[in-house]
């Protein structure tokens, strides 16, 4: 076995155990995994927006300045989209296509999902971007599917969640088995990204001398990087899956220091070309703001009321900033945070059956794009996400809901003929839910207030 | 014609038109020459009767309209309106800045300008300078005339204590930083006696009109002020507009006896004939407001005895009919549940003070769904808010069933 062999299948394994860990930090048993996403490029990107902190922007530019330096092995190792559709890969017709080089499409998209981000709207990384992707499909397929098996928690598939969710997984299948990575390459804007630190970065993949130009690497290279006539690997597209040097017969592909070699064709990006293509850029990033903008003027003018997890924010905040991955929605213990397909917000709590944990901010330690913002317990434990609405008409005075109350804001007030009420204390009141779902005469619901609040202490 | 008679009427002409224009402009000049609104003496200087307020400004689509305020406060200042009263909380804190741009242009000893500390924010010692210079800042200007506590209530008053507020203040005031140091307070007589009692004060800011004389013990608290020898400077003297306009038979009252003048100046003249008032504040929207302040304080006259009568009868008809005290002052905001309190009580007074069904249910319905009254889950937290102590949860009940029963 040469040691390009080696490379490329401790690559594939390291990715498998990824792949494995990232499905199953989508479940409450193992959601430890779940600070691995964290190092996600684009949910880092959209993080610097939503809430932005020095870790976050430390990630940020790790990941780019290690890009620059050695190319695209984000996609390879790290991105969890990326690792599946390698697998997927495997089923793929082996057959060797020239694929074009979409660079006007990709950067076109990439335009208009970070011009969306940069005027407060994420809608571009909610569609394209892959760890949300992936989540979606961990979600809503793989999750159910463990929670069944291991009977830990009572998990149905709903239609609406699984038609939603099989969408992007069909769509990607498709891609791969005809396109190879074609997402990969011409769509995906977290990639576009990279590939453009990694053009010029510094080491990469060189055919030397050796190369026989027996066209193995041009036929399995999946992301259509290898250009034969010229002999070169073009760094801007390769995805580092390492197979191109596992399957030179002449070991002839190594990874050094990247030599950019010149073209042997006329010049293609010519000068109208290039204007062309900057031109596509410029209205992409006003294509993106401008729908931004658009919808501020359209939806965000109203305060809504919504129940939303601790951190949210508000209703309008959370829905320009949350991409819809549902890592939430899989590691809430108490499965109070439900997906929502349709509408802005892609999430929103439901207290009839269970309530919001007094000791958990799970959901805000996890979600990678900093739309629930990070709170500590103590913080959380203070801030009021819901207010209790109370039918004095059902409520018989019992105690259950004052003995279970966390905070301390209901109470039971007795007079001295024996006459019990009881008390609500709303400024101490976090909205919980404990009390609407310990109550036995449903005397007691949770309302979505306008804004999340502190409480002073 | 001949040549004669033509250069003759040509002649007379050409004079007849001269003399008409000297005399207009004479006309002119001499109105130039404006009548200014009467002044009262404060300790050593002369304040006008009546003061502008900055909390109720023209806006256009959500930020305050400055070019009109500036139209307005030329209008006052050409008039006499020397004082200006701006806060921390007004308009989201907008008002202080608003203050600074139109006041920029005047001689800085041609106004005094009031402003004052927000209490409820404090959350130590060291904020109430950094506020302060802020403000500063925030007016253009490097020290207040009259600045004042806003709001002492219970809660505020442990702030104020906490916080050294009154010796911080007192600082500044000793720098020169501060002339007149006082506070305002909307709440118990036996409060108020309390802080006049523990510090030494300049002034205080009370709310007094013809509703609340009574009702609230504003009367009381005045007593109280002159008594401690504390001048006054009145605010919400028109209980939040709700004295400008009243209902029809009031109005109707108050027309009869002198059919020149506006409602609102009566309640205007009502506080600024207690003797110990030294200025009034009003909160002025439209220029008509200060056209018409202005108009009611030029050659201000107290009221008399007959007039006196005549305004307190219009009130009480004004009071049975069953309005809402609510001032609209917006210190309630905030509702978690997105309910806009005081546009609520605005509908309902106007539907008591006019009757008219159809322009209630339209305002009411003109308010999302989900943030309308019958929302309340009366969880109470407007209540301790309210400088008026209402029972806001119960008043929101009430708003609601008159809609479910006008709407049938």
């Amino acid at each position: 076995m040469n040691k390009g062999k080696v490379f490329y299948w401790l690559r594939l394994c390291l990715s498998a155990v990824i792949l494995i860990c990232c499905f199953l930090s989508f479940t409450v048993t193992f959601d430890i995994f779940a600070k691995f996403f964290t190092v996600q490029l684009g949910a880092g990107i959209a993080g610097l927006f939503a809430s932005f902190s020095i870790t976050v922007l430390l990630t940020v530019l790790a990941i780019i300045i290690f890009t620059f330096l050695f190319g695209r092995f984000y996609c390879s190792l790290i991105c969890p989209l990326g690792i599946l559709q390698n697998f997927i890969g495997f089923l793929s017709l082996k057959k060797s296509k020239n694929y074009k080089n979409m660079a006007k499409t990709r950067y076109t998209v990439a335009a208009i999902v970070f011009g969306a981000l940069f005027a407060g709207w994420a809608v571009g990384l909610k569609i394209l971007d892959p760890y949300t992707n992936f989540g979606l499909i961990a979600s809503s397929i793989f999750t159910p599917v463990y929670n069944l098996i291991t009977k830990n928690i009572h998990y149905e598939f709903t239609v609406a969640t699984l038609a939603i969710s099989l969408i992007p997984f069909v769509i990607l299948i498709f891609l791969v088995i005809f396109k190879r990575r074609f997402f990969c390459t011409a769509i995906c804007p977290v990639g576009t990204l990279l590939g453009l630190f990694a053009k010029y970065g510094v080491f990469g993949l060189n055919i030397s001398d050796k190369c026989i130009t027996c066209g193995a690497c041009f036929r399995n290279c999946p992301a259509g990087s290898i250009n034969l006539k010229d002999k070169k690997v073009d760094n801007e597209l390769c995805i580092r899956c390492l197979k191109c040097v596992s399957v030179c017969p002449k070991q002839a592909i190594t990874y050094g220091v990247y030599k950019n070699k010149k073209s042997t064709e006329p010049f293609s990006p010519s000068r109208r070309n290039f204007i062309f293509g900057s031109a596509l850029v410029v209205g992409g990033i006003a294509v993106g703001v401008g729908s931004a903008i658009a919808r501020g003027k359209k939806f965000l003018r109203d305060t809504v009321r919504a129940l939303l997890p601790p951190g949210a924010g508000n209703y309008n905040r959370f829905s320009s900033k949350c991409t819809n991955c549902q890592l939430c929605v899989s590691v809430c213990p108490n499965k109070v945070i439900h997906p929502r397909y349709f509408g802005h917000s892609n999430i929103y709590m439901d207290f009839s059956e269970s309530y919001c944990k007094y000791n958990c901010n799970k959901c805000s330690t996890v979600c990678p794009t900093g739309a629930i913002k990070k709170m500590s317990l103590e913080e959380k434990q203070n801030l009021r996400i819901g207010l209790a609405k109370i039918d004095r008409d059902l409520c018989i005075a019992c105690g259950i809901c004052a003995f279970k109350c966390p905070a301390k804001a209901l109470s039971i007030d007795e007079t001295a003929d024996g006459e019990r009420t009881l008390v609500y204390n709303a400024a101490v009141c976090i909205g919980c839910g404990m009390c609407q779902v310990s109550c036995p005469h449903k005397a007691i619901e949770i309302v979505g207030i306008i804004e999340q609040t502190t409480l002073s202490s | 014609m001949n040549r004669r008679q033509f250069l003759k009427s040509a002649l007379f002409t050409t004079v007849g038109a001269f003399i008409l224009k000297t005399t207009k402009v004479i006309a002119t000049e001499t109105k130039k020459i404006i009548e200014k609104v009467s002044t009262k003496k404060y300790k050593n200087i002369n304040t006008s009767v009546i003061g502008f307020g900055l909390m109720r400004l023209p806006q256009k689509n959500g930020e305050i309209d400055i070019a009109k305020v500036q139209e307005m406060v030329d209008y006052a200042m050409e008039h006499g309106i020397n004082y200006y009263d701006t806060a921390w909380y007004y308009h989201g804190g907008k008002s202080e800045l608003a203050a600074g741009k139109v006041l920029k242009k005047y001689p800085r000893n041609s106004y005094y300008l009031a402003d004052k500390l927000p209490l409820r924010i404090l959350g130590g010692k060291d904020h109430v300078l950094k506020i302060f210079e802020e403000q500063l800042k925030k007016c253009q200007t490097d020290y207040f005339d009259f600045y004042l506590a806003h709001n002492i209530n219970k809660n505020e008053w442990k702030i104020l204590k906490e916080c050294n507020v009154y010796e911080q203040l007192s600082r500044k005031k000793k720098e020169g930083k501060i002339t007149y140091l006082g506070f305002s307070i909307h709440d118990t007589p036996e409060l108020l006696e309390e802080v006049i009692k523990t510090y030494k004060w300049d002034f205080v800011q009370l709310p007094i009109n013809p509703i609340d004389w009574d009702m609230v013990d504003a009367g009381k608290q005045y007593e109280i002020a002159t008594k401690a020898g504390l001048p006054v400077v009145v605010m919400n003297p028109l209980k939040g507009g709700q004295l400008s306009s009243l209902n029809q038979k009031a109005v109707d009252l108050l027309k009869k006896e002198n059919p020149d003048v506006s409602a609102s100046s009566w309640s205007l003249r009502y506080s600024a004939s207690l003797p110990n008032v030294f200025t009034v504040l009003s909160g002025m929207t439209l220029r008509e407001h200060v056209e018409d302040n202005v108009k009611t304080f030029t050659n201000f006259k107290p009221l008399n005895e007959k007039e006196r009568k005549v305004l307190s009868n219009a009130i009480a008809v004004y009071n049975s009919s069953g309005a809402i005290s609510c001032t609209y002052c917006r210190y309630c905001v905030g509702c978690p549940i997105g309910i806009d309190i005081p546009k609520h009580f605005l509908i309902y007074n106007q539907y008591k003070a006019t009757n008219r069904k159809d322009r209630f249910i339209i305002g009411y319905e003109s308010i999302k769904s989900e943030n309308r009254a019958d929302k309340c889950i009366n969880c109470g937290l407007c209540k301790p808010k309210c400088p008026q102590k209402l029972e806001i949860p119960a008043l929101l009940k009430e708003v609601a069933a008159l809609y479910k029963e006008l709407k049938g």
